[in-house]
């Protein structure tokens, strides 16, 4: 449909404090699932790059190959071809250990569901991954992640005690307390009603411009999308478009002149 | 979706290999074990039967009280020999007389080990049908200075004919030629004892005393029936003997035989069913778990109309199908335990009859039986709770064997352990040996009932050490906790087999300690002169006492010599005899009442708690039926009680008359080390000890037998670390998606493994746990039953249980290795897809 668009737009400015190093960079990257008759390209070619301080929709119809992208991205999968890096790290240099402390280290997750582990309370559960690798979250920043999700009453509770917006913001503030290079969520409100949806969100925008956190959110719904600085559009394992600043309805608008 | 399948393929696999091998163990050795006994009941009732195939009839004396092995007396006067061959009917009649007479070899040690098979000496007979020995080499004794020795020996010992050997008997040890090696039948030995066959003149100055013989053997002429000859015997021959037929004699000998070994069949049967016992756990446990993994689906089929019994049926019929595959192999695997139990006997000295194994089928059928309806007994309660399954938990995510502990289980779990606990001491205390393990039984299932309440608590404080490491540690104690039932099921299993190991090493360590406290309080000799052998058989001729006596360097020396009896009615295989004058410088006896010097051939000394119980009184004549004789015993003495002289003894004088030819079992001794060392060098079967060497000695005979107790409860613990490894594995399976999740949020492989790892530590240690504090109340209950028997101190082997837990750490590693692997294998977007 379109050429693929690999440059990556200037900061325009939400944050002064930006270095020139993008969070994250794909370059041409390749993604086969399958063989033979039933070979799928998941990626075909992707290059995109994803600022510091941005908060990224990628946008797509099922089987577009968005997950896929976030998975590449994020460490959690391998590309086929091209390269996949976090800050100046090659993902294709580490082995699994590496990439097991890259994920703890400099990436957070918010998934659709099931982010938290039954066993352990709100608390331990946002803590899981410092503690993982043998590290204490700083108190004082620790407070203010939670005071910022408002969690300060539900600490100590169970996730099967808690409803599933309370889950979902516990695990924002996992994804933030680690201070992770980048965030990627993937349908991070699509279990969830609509106003506890926008609560999920609302505190992903904050995280984006109060600590320039960086996010990259898989979503289908351009509600959801509306929250980012940016979306883009995958089809058939490319990016096909790209808006800045979208609106639900924009949103819309795109997702229609793409067919997708 | 594929690779999900395949997992999902291979979780089955995995579970029902852990679930079938739990039964198929119990029932391989259940089987194995009956294979064996039969296989050797049979092939020795055929060698029995050989001995005395052609015996038409006995001639014998009355009296016999059960002697494990041959009669210890010789009361048939020789010369009755000329009587019975006068009489219709006989073709040929020997003399029988049987032994005690040992080879001693090249070394100057005795050949073969006397305390694993008895060292027989007997007369050789010329009548071939009569002589269940054949010459291999060599000839048959022809003067009193030459002896046959059996094949078994003369290989071990390296002898054949023409060597000269030392044979010792309860004479002076004496030198003979080697004339001849026989066979017994066609094996080297019978069942391992060893044998030496001297002429008529020389066994009866060896083995009995000269005029007196066992026995004569008789066959008799073609058309004369054994009925008819020994009818006529019996008339002929004074009325003092009695006359058996060939066939009474079998028969005789086949019981002997079976009440022998009965106990080992039993002994080995005992663990097999403590296999079986520990294995309908790990069924109980997988079948709960997987009904829980499955409730899904079986709300789906109640959904689809499927009825309560149908559904519970469904668990049933896979437990019926698990229970007869696994029995069916077990039963295959059966004849390699039988294999492996003969060689493993055979290489201990006894020689078993190689051949065909031979199968009984009552006892395939009853192996098979007990496998079946263990697995489907153990399963019965998880069908039921499968049906219990509402239809509307098809449409939820439903919690996982979670449901919370009811309010019941404790005091249920109390009454039983209690009544277990009751049942155990009741039988300790008298009701029987079927009562102590019934109540062991019932004491393991009461805890097993209270393991899921103890869980919570014991998993957390085992946990502390594991949390030290880290959030491994806590995730592995949450984990431990998240099904206390599950938890406590499973380390249940492993509690049995670590309360028997518990038990039996409290049990052997306060016998130790008893032991020692009873040596060094109440023996005041300086040595005991040992032979190994402590029973009726006894090991060093007399004359080495005498020798002891004689030497003036040596103060006090009292043999003792053992004889089964039947004292007053009841029987028992340690009526004693001492130098009643001795005894009582030797051995603390308190106070004594009567002469102990002057006890003669009919003075019987006895301990005044058990004269009392008897209503005996200083004067009362107590009748004993010794295996040669009937004596009316008059009790002259009262003594308070000891561990070293049993409950009665009389004056070794009286067995000299009663019981010619028996040897003594110890002898000891107060005097001078050289001394003792020198007097005793030629009597080769007498091994000196000091009291230290004589705990020494004692120690490692209960160690030898704590070894074999603890390699056979091996077994049980092995099948519960087998029930670990699956229960962590149904764990992880279901957990697949959580570990997923940690292994996005940055849980390292290594990490993943050292939760698991955790998880399994904590349930050994629950389990150990518990199983030490069962073992250790067993432990005391024996103890204190036991009191009167000796062993009255009751000591706990820290220590040794210290290094049972520690074994049951390396344990729940171990069980660990395989789930962990395949936890920290799984791939996080497959892991993350599972649904």
């Amino acid at each position: 449909m379109y050429a693929s668009r690999t440059t990556m737009s200037a900061h325009p400015g939400a944050n002064p404090a930006i270095t020139p190093t993008p969070a994250a960079t794909v370059v041409g990257a390749v993604k086969v699932h399958g063989s033979g008759d039933s070979q799928v390209r998941a990626l075909d070619h992707v290059s995109v790059s994803f600022g510091q301080g941005r908060f990224t929709a990628i946008m797509g119809p099922s089987g577009s190959g968005k997950s896929t992208l976030m998975h590449c991205v994020a460490g959690l999968d391998d590309v086929d071809e091209g390269t996949i890096q976090i800050g100046d790290t090659d993902l294709a240099a580490l082995n699994d250990r590496q990439l097991t402390q890259l994920r703890r280290d400099r990436v957070g997750f918010i998934f659709q569901a099931f982010n938290l582990v039954p066993t352990l309370t709100a608390r331990e559960n946002i803590e899981l991954p410092a503690r993982l690798a043998g590290r204490r979250v700083e108190p004082s920043w620790f407070d203010h992640v939670i005071a910022t999700v408002g969690l300060g009453d539900r600490l100590s509770h169970r996730p099967a005690e808690l409803s599933g917006g309370q889950q979902q913001r516990v695990a924002v503030a996992r994804a933030l307390a680690a201070r992770p290079d980048i965030i990627f969520a993937d349908e991070p409100t699509g279990n969830l009603d609509s106003h506890s949806g926008a609560e999920i969100l609302s505190f992903m925008r904050v995280a984006v411009k109060e600590f320039g956190q960086t996010i990259v959110m898989v979503t289908h719904d351009p509600v959801a999308a509306s929250y980012a600085d940016r979306a883009l559009f995958l089809a058939d394992g490319r990016i096909v478009d790209e808006i800045d600043a979208p609106t639900a309805d924009t949103v819309l608008d795109h997702i229609r002149t793409i067919g997708a | 979706m594929f690779t999900l399948a395949i997992k999902n393929v291979f979780a089955h696999k995995m579970r029902l290999f852990s679930t079938a091998f739990a039964v198929f163990i119990g029932v391989a050795f259940m089987a194995g074990t009956l294979i064996f006994t039969d296989t050797l009941s049979a092939t020795f009732d055929d060698v029995l039967a050989d001995a005395n195939r052609e015996v038409d009839a006995m001639v014998r004396t009355p009296e016999q009280v059960e002697t494990d092995f041959g009669a210890s007396g010789s009361q048939v006067k020789a010369a009755t020999l000329a009587t019975v061959e006068g009489v219709t009917g006989v073709a040929d009649a020997i003399v029988r007389v049987s032994g005690y007479a040992q080879l001693v070899g090249r070394d100057g040690d005795p050949v073969g080990d006397q305390a694993q098979a008895p060292a027989f000496g007997f007369n050789w007979t010329n009548v071939a049908e009569l002589n269940p020995y054949q010459l291999v080499d060599g000839s048959a004794p022809r003067n009193d200075d030459q002896i046959v020795i059996d094949k078994g020996s003369a290989d071990t010992a390296g002898f054949e004919p023409g060597d000269v050997v030392t044979v010792l008997s309860k004479s002076k040890p004496r030198d003979f030629t080697v004339s001849g090696v026989a066979t017994y039948g066609s094996a080297d030995s019978a069942a391992g004892a060893s044998a030496i066959l001297f002429t008529d003149t020389a066994s009866q100055e060896l083995l009995s005393s000269p005029g007196n013989v066992d026995g004569i053997a008789v066959t008799a002429d073609s058309g004369t029936s054994q009925e008819d000859l020994t009818a006529a015997l019996a008339a002929a021959v004074p009325d003092s003997l009695e006359v058996v037929s060939g066939s009474t004699l079998i028969a005789e000998d086949q019981a002997a035989f079976d009440e022998n070994f009965g106990p080992f069949r039993v002994f080995i049967l005992v663990f097999a069913g403590i296999a079986v016992f520990v294995g309908a756990f790990i069924i109980n446990n997988t079948f709960s778990i997987t009904v829980a993994q499955r409730s899904k689906e079986m709300a789906m089929l109640r959904a689809l109309g499927a009825s309560r019994r149908q559904v519970s049926r469904s668990v049933q019929i896979e437990a019926v199908t698990t229970g007869v595959i696994a029995s069916l192999m077990g039963i295959l695997a059966g004849f390699g335990v039988a294999w492996a139990l003969r060689a493993l006997l055979s290489s201990f000295a006894i020689k078993l009859p190689e051949g065909a194994l031979v199968v009984n089928p009552v006892s395939m059928l009853l192996a098979a039986g007990i496998g079946i309806v263990v697995t489907v007994v153990s399963a019965s309660l998880p069908a039921r709770r499968a049906a219990r399954v509402r239809p509307v938990a098809a449409m939820r995510d439903v919690e996982i064997d979670r449901s919370s502990l009811s309010r019941g289980r404790a005091p249920v779990g109390t009454l039983v352990t209690v009544s277990g606990a009751a049942l155990l001491l009741a039988g300790l205390a008298g009701l029987g040996i079927a009562a102590v393990g019934g109540g062991a039984m019932v004491c393991f299932i009461g805890v097993a009932v209270l393991g899921p309440i103890l869980a919570g608590p014991v998993a957390r404080i085992v946990g502390v050490p594991l949390q030290l490491r880290g959030v491994t540690g806590e995730l592995a104690t949450r984990n431990a906790l998240r099904s206390p039932k599950r938890t406590a099921r499973t380390a249940s299993a492993l509690m049995i087999g670590v309360g028997l190991v518990a038990f039996i090493s409290v049990f052997a360590a306060s016998t130790k300690v008893s032991f020692a406290e009873s040596l060094s309080d109440s023996f005041s000799g300086t040595h005991v002169v040992d032979s190994g052998v402590f029973d009726a058989r006894g090991g060093i001729s007399p004359r080495l006492a005498e020798d002891l006596r004689n030497n003036e360097e040596i103060d006090l020396v009292s043999e003792t010599r053992i004889s089964p009896a039947v004292i007053d009615g009841a029987a028992t295989g340690m009526f004693q005899a001492f130098d009643a004058g001795e005894i009582s410088t030797l051995f603390d006896l308190g106070q004594i009442d009567g002469d102990l010097a002057d006890l003669g051939q009919r003075g019987m000394a006895v301990d005044r708690e058990y004269a009392d119980e008897n209503g005996w009184k200083i004067g009362t004549v107590v009748p004993v039926t010794l295996p040669t004789a009937d004596v009316d015993y008059t009790v002259r003495s009262l003594f308070d009680g000891s561990d070293w002289v049993g409950d009665q003894f009389v004056d070794v004088s009286s067995f000299d008359r009663y019981l010619s030819g028996s040897l003594a079992a110890r002898i000891y001794v107060a005097g001078d080390d050289e001394a003792v060392a020198q007097a005793a060098a030629s009597y080769p079967t007498a091994l000196v000890l000091d009291k230290e060497q004589f705990f020494d000695q004692a120690s490692a005979e209960i160690d030898q037998v704590l070894g074999i107790v603890y390699a056979m409860l091996a077994l049980a613990i092995g099948i519960a670390l087998l029930g670990i490894t699956n229960t962590l594995a149904l764990s992880i399976f279901e957990r697949t998606r959580e570990l997923g999740l940690l292994r996005a949020v940055g849980m390292t492989r290594g990490q993943v493994r050292a939760t698991i790892r955790g998880e399994a530590i904590i349930i050994a240690l629950f389990g150990t746990a518990m199983g030490i504090a069962v073992g250790t109340f067993f432990g005391w209950a024996t103890v204190h039953a036991l009191a009167d028997e000796g062993i009255d101190t009751f000591s706990i082997p820290v220590t040794r249980l210290m290094v049972i837990t520690g074994a049951a750490v390396l344990a729940g590693l171990l069980a660990a290795i395989l789930p962990a692997r395949r936890a920290a294998r799984l791939q996080v977007l497959d892991a993350l897809a599972t649904t």
